[in-house]
């Protein structure tokens, strides 16, 4: 790093040479510039910028060629102009996501009949059984493995023209194993070399194997027995020894195509284990098929049945053996269920019929002493809550929490932040925490649920980021992409968020919690980063800071605010490397 | 724009959940190719609310013969069990005295299953939500390798039928319900006239072509038609207190070997019209199988121990079960 930073360990700080030379004798500082055709620093002090120099990761200087001459004229360095013609904004933050959990399922193709959310943004529906084999085609096409099955689902016999069988899918490949589960998922469809790999043959006896009219398997495997054993090979291999790395190379892709550079993975340790977890991102890092920055929160029931009292002690190392790419970072609790699936507890009157509401593993009368140790350890607490009725729970838990030892700049951030009313964002802010929120149920969600699940006055008001911000509570956007169908995408989000467009495409969901452009933005960038406690090192494009940054075909700020959603991600640089 | 409608979203929502527990489900030890082990028979109640589950949950618990019931309900409380029968009740669970029990679903079914397999009930009743898609919950029992799902019914309401397939909001999932359904029981016979039932009996059969549906009056349905298990040996069902809606049964022995793909693809061409079946046959090998048919789902597993080789066949009219019994016999000229 050039000359002093603030955040060099304090006996470097001024004994440090400004020209290190290497073994090979070659100078090694060097500053490289991106000129852009417009920068968005998201630093309101300097708003706007032509070009950023960038040298070792960190940014050196940002304004114009012109302005960043002291520097240019003591170092040595290059222009780098890829960029000239782009959109520059700081790298993208979706502080939400549950990447290694999520990418195992996402090996499945979509060929549902109408257009669906996938992680990588919207899926278009297809019309007919012909595009439905078109597709597959493709998909043999650009199959590179001819053990692993295609696998995908959505197929819609009613919809569009009726079953497929094996000798159609043979058609599309006699070779590579193809496996289709139907939109309602009662039935597998299976061509001859994955009717192989499940196992079964013209002499196998079960309920739901199906055959044509002369005995010989159709490929069709009918309900829940039959599917189930379909669906187990895939399963293997959805599930198998190299399932999390897998996932987390796949997602890591699917975040970097979205313009994101840092997230965060919600539950660490939940699934497989925290160590088992954390190897897998740190060796994907290390062969660099994950561009991202991850923080890595540990879920706490897991934590606490894991390491007990040494639980402190256990983040304090993983702590020391992280770095700035991989790192671990406060602590998770889930305090209640989901929005999609109707089982968020909610206050009076409740739901519209039956429920399935559940609290999470944690009782809530113990939630105070569960929170304390990390309260006072100084450890950011994640607490997540959908319902109103969770977060009146979560909020009491803050407020004994702050008799109990008061603190300030604590970051307690409420997760998701579903269902909520202006007076808990008032009491949020005044116990001084902050909030994640999932915006894009506004958008996917929330018409459904007038009539199923909340009532009308709780859909529409869905993720109240308007009453967020006038009560002063920071607030990020977030994807939680898991097993919901929503898309990993920022500035989808930030559409959401600045549109609130129901699912009909037209009807504007209670518009007084739409927010500008410019808080949407800041909400997957700078605000995004304060929610993670490093917004003094990510989320704007300011000296000293890491030189992550989201490349764009257009300006969000320019376009029309309901194309914001469309906007092409060109690229992403991570610590000053473009990506690509 | 191909604009998705909230029903449709509600619909891929649904499908996607349902894949993603299939995915889950089947990675797990489940039953490979099957010898079957005495183990704990799941039969899943499904249906809308309000259709009558937790009535006809009651009845089975009221009158569980030589059975230990155990029923997993989402209410403990809305489950009103003669009094007379209670020996212990709390809000997660009551005991009976005819030693069934009735406790409420927990967060981790499967381990509730383990424990109640290890408590040594014979057979286990779940009341799936009345908002929930079934296959989820049957997909965490073909997981379990101790269980075996033994069917699927579902419960629905010939009063509110009409009206609920007509809201595309509820239409989709009761049609996810009765889709995946093995038995349809359509309630509150007493409330409604033959020409609803009939009425309720076809919108059933254009939902879910093949659907075994009976009529049913204050949830009094013989434990044999609901779950296998209470088939004993191969003595035929009975239960004195149900006369308003009486089943026709029979017991067909095998003359010789069976050849169990015959078997398959006599049970594969559909034709027969059983509410139930149950019973074992022996190949030329001598290898024994347990044929068992709930509605239009079957199975042929490899049974271990010793069985007798008889099957009984169940059905709603004596000319179903004549049929079937034809059908049955033709195995023995091949």
């Amino acid at each position: 790093m050039l000359g002093h930073t603030l955040n060099d360990d304090a006996k470097k700080i001024g004994g440090r040479s400004r020209y290190v030379v290497d073994d090979q004798g070659e100078v090694m500082e060097h500053i490289t510039v991106y000129p852009a055709s417009q920068i968005h620093t998201m630093d309101p002090g300097r708003p706007k910028a032509s070009a950023v120099a960038v040298s070792e990761g960190r940014i050196v200087s940002v304004g114009s060629i012109e302005s960043m001459q002291p520097w240019l004229r003591r170092y040595p360095h290059s222009i780098d102009d890829r960029y000239k013609d782009k959109v520059m904004m700081p790298g993208f933050i979706d502080p939400h996501t549950h990447l290694r959990l999520s990418g195992t399922y996402m090996g499945l193709e979509y060929l549902g009949p109408v257009d669906s959310a996938a992680p990588g943004g919207v899926r278009k529906g297809l019309p007919s059984r012909d595009a439905v084999l078109n597709q597959l085609r493709a998909l043999v096409a650009e199959h590179s493995d001819p053990n692993v099955p295609i696998t995908a689902w959505g197929y819609d016999p009613a919809s569009q023209d009726g079953h497929l069988d094996r000798d159609m899918l043979d058609q599309i490949s006699d070779s590579v194993p193809i496996w289709v589960i139907a939109y309602a998922p009662h039935i597998v469809y299976a061509n001859t070399p994955m009717i192989q790999l499940i196992g079964v043959n013209d002499d196998s006896v079960g309920h739901g194997i199906g055959r044509y009219p002369d005995g010989r398997l159709n490929g069709w495997f009918v309900e829940t027995e039959a599917t189930a054993r379909a669906a187990r090979p895939v399963a293997q291999q959805v599930y198998g020894p190299n399932a999390g790395r897998t996932a987390i190379d796949r997602m890591g892709a699917v975040a970097k195509a979205a313009g994101v550079t840092t997230t965060a993975d919600l539950v660490w340790g939940m699934a497989d284990g925290f160590e088992p977890e954390w190897n897998d991102h740190a060796s994907a890092i290390a062969d660099g098929t994950l561009p991202l920055r991850m923080f890595m929160i540990p879920f706490e029931p897991k934590l606490v049945r894991e390491f007990g009292s040494d639980m402190l002690q256990f983040l304090e190392t993983k702590r020391a053996e992280g770095n700035e790419r991989l790192n671990t970072h406060g602590v998770k609790y889930v305090n209640d269920g989901s929005y999609p699936s109707m089982t968020l507890v909610m206050n009076e009157p409740g739901y519209l019929d039956e429920d399935g509401a559940h609290t999470g593993e944690v009782p809530w009368e113990d939630m105070v002493d569960r929170m304390l140790p990390f309260w006072k350890a100084g450890i950011q607490i994640h607490s997540h809550a959908n319902g109103d009725r969770t977060l009146d729970m979560t909020l009491d838990t803050l407020e004994s929490l702050q008799r109990i030892h008061p603190r300030f700049d604590h970051r307690f951030t409420v997760e998701h932040y579903c269902i909520s009313s202006p007076a808990q964002a008032r009491r949020l802010a005044a116990l001084g925490g902050q909030a994640s929120v999932n915006i894009y149920f506004v958008h996917f969600r929330a018409q459904l649920h007038s009539e199923h699940g909340f009532g009308p006055d709780r859909s529409e008001a869905t993720a109240r980021l308007g009453s967020l911000e006038r009560a002063r509570v920071p607030f990020a956007l977030h994807s939680d992409f898991n097993l919901v169908v929503t898309p990993l995408s920022p500035l989808l989000a930030a559409w959401c968020a600045v549109n609130r467009i129901g699912a009909d495409n037209e009807t504007i969901m209670a518009p007084g919690e739409r927010i500008s452009v410019d808080s949407a933005l800041r909400a997957i960038t700078i605000d995004a980063a304060y929610i993670l406690n490093r917004d003094d090192r990510l989320g704007s494009l300011e000296v000293g800071k890491y030189a992550d940054f989201t490349i764009l075909d257009d300006d969000p700020y320019e376009v029309n605010v309901t194309e914001i959603k469309d906007i092409e991600v060109h690229d992403t640089v991570l610590d000053g490397e473009p990506t690509n | 724009m191909n604009q998705p409608t909230k029903s449709t979203l509600d619909e891929i929502d649904a499908a996607w959940t349902s894949v993603l527990s299939t995915l889950h489900f089947a990675h797990l030890p489940g039953q490979e190719e099957q010898v079957l082990q005495p183990q704990l028979d799941v039969t899943l109640l499904t249906g809308f609310l309000g259709s009558g589950k937790t009535t006809v949950l009651r009845h089975l618990l009221e009158h569980p013969g030589a059975l230990r019931i155990a029923v997993i309900v989402n209410d403990v409380g809305a489950v009103e069990v003669d009094a007379h029968l209670i020996r212990n009740m709390t809000s997660q669970q009551i005991s009976l005295s005819n030693g069934c029990v009735c406790c409420a679903l927990s967060n981790d079914l499967s381990e509730q299953l383990e424990q109640l397999s290890a408590d040594s009930y014979d057979v286990v009743l779940i009341e799936a939500s009345g908002v929930a898609d079934p296959v989820n919950i049957s997909q965490v029992i073909h997981g379990l390798p101790q269980c075996r799902l033994d069917g699927i019914v579902a419960v629905a309401d010939p009063t509110s039928l009409d009206a609920y397939l007509e809201n595309p909001q509820i239409a989709s999932l009761l049609s996810r319900q009765l889709q995946t359904a093995h038995l349809v029981l359509l309630s509150k016979a007493d409330l409604t006239d033959e020409f609803q039932q009939q009425r309720a009996t076809d919108l059933v059969s254009a939902i879910a072509p093949g659907s075994r549906i009976i009529s049913i009056c204050q949830g009094q349905i013989d434990l044999g038609v609901v779950v296998g298990a209470a088939i004993n040996g191969v003595s035929m069902p009975s239960n004195e207190e149900i006369d308003a809606f009486p089943f026709a049964s029979t017991i067909v022995s095998p003359a010789g070997p069976w050849h169990r793909t015959d078997v398959g693809s006599l049970l594969d061409k559909g034709d027969l019209q059983l509410l139930r079946g149950k019973g074992w046959f022996a190949d030329t090998d001598n290898n024994l199988y347990q044929l068992q048919i709930v509605g239009r789902r079957w199975s042929i597993d490899r049974w271990r121990n010793d069985a007798p080789r008889a099957v009984v066949l169940i059905g709603a009219h004596e000319r179903d079960v004549a049929a079937a019994e034809t059908l049955f016999r033709s195995l023995d000229q091949l």
